[in-house]
């Protein structure tokens, strides 16, 4: 007994380390074996019982078998990469402004640049669909796009920006001094320095585009152009899918995928680093 | 004036309200080492980066050879710089930064290769062609940024304080090493310090800057033994000072007053020859003797009491109280010669005049 206390007071920060991580990954473990259960009905998508659990593949090899789920899944995919490069490419554009070049208001622009990142989505949401209904502009895919750009550019920007000022404004100096012109200079040079930052802006634009609904749910109005978080809530009403947990779980391996690249990447650069030095 | 001399006339530039060269002509002969001196804010690094063309004259022209660069881009000039953060490609590595000038200007490859190989063994990096920036030393970084700018062959080579980041030694090393590798290439350099001793040691000519204008300029052993104003007196090295009234003028002397001391400099020596005056003399160049009766005729002497001794190895540094109240610096030499003198004792400095000069207050 003595013993068994002696070693929770040594261990009880690991113990609770796991607890803590279990709290993280538990969900995520659920949804990934609930898509090789075969549900008895609609109703009971997301009723883990293993008194009752039937493991199939049907989730993974019939994934569109849903009416609907692969259309939105491809409406967010392509609401997703379009909002993702208009974001990228503007949200970079105000970074370098804001890093690079002193301006009348570029104080305020630095402030108001988070204002849609603070702003409740909720509010954000109804604003917009003021807007697009007082201008007249008919809800669907373009009314979509815009508001994701929108929210989009403030963490593009946020990113961005802080690669940028990380970066000796001599690099560009010291390019132009060795006969580049200014666009080789960008190209050649700061392009490559801030292109990390620039690769998980939008890596963090698409995955905010692809999972947001509130606004989503606003901006689409009455027309059919249903995205796959508007899918997933639709279909909750009247029982989801199953192949909707095959989707979650294929969504989550991607993205853990892009950050064990990531993380593999800079392991290696630093072992090649330390192995030269 | 041969033709691809460097020259800047009349040259100014503002930030705002603030001057920081002002109307600045000098001329930079061909193939010369030259260093401007001075402390920071002084116009120095500014004028540096109008040569570059990074920033551009407010007014003014500057030329090179005779062409008229003075708004030309700075990618067009035939100018290339060391910076002070030497400013490497951190994504490249060595032998690509080096060869980033030779690429732009359409190089081709294999002169390319041979060129920057050549380079990297003059600056003794030969081995380190593969390696990125980050995994070399700031002594081996800054020759990187040499490298990267002479392999282009400019006209006119810019150093914006290189040495400032590297610890004494180094420093030292490296002045032996980039005066050797001046002489080889035979390129003009232009090198802008705040480091006195290293501009004295390098340099061909100092231009000694201050608040936006030219103090002085010369070689550095003339710019020392005869400074124009106080201020050259005490930027570079160090001077003893001493306030005095010009009395008259004699037999190629100039006679002054200090402080009830009547004492002569030669004419050919003084930048003032009448009114209010500093006398200066080098701490090396006085003397201590025990009394007036042993100072050698024709010196030049004052009374005094030792106040400070510091020994610091090739030389003791007195600082003895003169009967006004300042205070003199004086080196004695640790050449076995002299006996030490102890603090609280009197004694006489003396100098010989030939070695003071005058300037105005």
């Amino acid at each position: 007994m003595h013993g068994f206390w002696r070693w929770l007071a040594e261990k009880w920060v690991l113990l609770l380390g796991f607890v803590l991580l279990a709290y993280l990954f538990v969900p995520i473990a659920v949804v990934m074996l609930l898509s090789f259960n075969q549900p008895a009905s609609r109703n009971t998508t997301y009723v883990l019982d293993f008194a009752t659990f039937q493991f199939t593949w049907n989730n993974w090899t019939d994934m569109c078998g849903a009416a609907g789920i692969c259309d939105s899944l491809m409406r967010s995919i392509y609401v997703g990469l379009s909002a993702t490069v208009i974001a990228t490419i503007l949200g970079t554009l105000i970074s370098f402004a804001l890093v690079r070049y002193r301006f009348i208001g570029r104080g305020s622009t630095n402030t108001l640049i988070f204002l849609p990142m603070a702003t409740p989505e909720i509010v954000m949401g109804t604003s917009l669909l003021t807007l697009f209904i007082g201008l007249q502009i008919p809800m669907g895919f373009l009314t979509i796009l815009i508001a994701h750009v929108m929210f989009c550019i403030s963490f593009v920007v946020v990113t961005v920006k802080a690669r940028l000022a990380g970066l000796d404004p001599r690099l560009q100096e010291a390019a132009m001094d060795l006969y580049a012109t200014p666009w080789q200079a960008f190209r050649l040079v700061i392009l490559p320095l801030v292109l990390p930052g620039i690769v998980a802006a939008a890596l963090l634009a698409f995955s905010l585009s692809f999972d947001d609904f509130i606004i989503t749910n606003f901006v689409t109005g009455t027309s059919d152009y249903t995205t796959f978080p508007m899918f997933i809530w639709g279909s909750n009403l009247r029982g989801i899918p199953p192949q909707v947990n095959a989707i979650a779980t294929a969504m989550f391996l991607i993205s853990f995928a892009f950050v064990i690249a990531g993380q593999l990447r800079t392991r290696r650069r630093s072992a090649r680093r330390a192995a030269t030095s | 004036m041969t033709d691809q001399d460097l020259c800047i006339e009349n040259v100014t530039k503002t930030f705002g309200g603030f001057t920081a060269v002002d109307d600045l002509t000098l001329t930079i002969p061909d193939g010369s080492f030259f260093a401007l001196l001075g402390a920071s804010g002084c116009g120095k690094t500014t004028t540096l980066r109008m040569v570059a063309g990074l920033e551009e004259p407010t007014a003014g022209r500057i030329t090179l050879g005779g062409l008229d660069i003075t708004r030309m881009r700075p990618y067009k000039r035939p100018v290339n710089t060391v910076f002070q953060s030497y400013a490497l490609f951190p994504h490249m590595n060595v032998a690509d930064n080096v060869a980033f000038g030779l690429r732009r200007k359409g190089e081709n490859r294999a002169d390319t290769r041979r060129k920057v190989a050549e380079m990297l063994d003059l600056v003794q990096l030969g081995q380190y062609g593969t390696r990125r920036p980050a995994q070399l030393s700031g002594g081996q970084q800054q020759r990187v940024a040499l490298a990267r700018a002479l392999v282009n062959q400019p006209e006119v080579l810019l150093l914006d304080e290189p040495l400032g980041a590297l610890d004494l030694k180094l420093r030292r090393q490296m002045q032996i090493e980039l005066k050797r590798i001046q002489t080889e290439v035979g390129i003009t350099f232009v090198h802008v310090t705040h480091d006195q001793e290293e501009a004295m040691t390098m340099a061909d000519t100092v231009a000694v800057m201050q608040a936006g204008r030219i103090e002085q300029l010369g070689a550095p052993a003339e710019m020392y033994e005869f400074p124009a104003s106080a201020f050259v007196a005490n930027f570079l090295g160090q001077s003893n000072l001493i306030k005095a009234e010009v009395t008259g003028q004699a037999d190629g002397h100039v006679t002054v007053d200090a402080h009830g001391n009547r004492l002569a400099v030669p004419s050919a020596r003084c930048r003032v020859t009448s009114g209010t005056a500093l006398l200066g003399v080098r701490p090396e160049k006085l003397h201590l003797a025990d009394g007036l009766a042993a100072v050698p005729s024709g010196h030049a002497a004052v009374q005094g009491v030792v106040t400070d001794a510091s020994f610091t190895g090739v030389s003791t540094q007195y600082l003895v109280r003169a009967p006004w109240g300042s205070e003199l610096t004086v080196f004695v030499p640790n050449s076995g010669i002299a006996h030490p003198a102890l603090p609280g004792a009197e004694v006489a400095v003396h100098w010989s005049p030939a070695h003071s000069f005058l300037v105005g207050s």
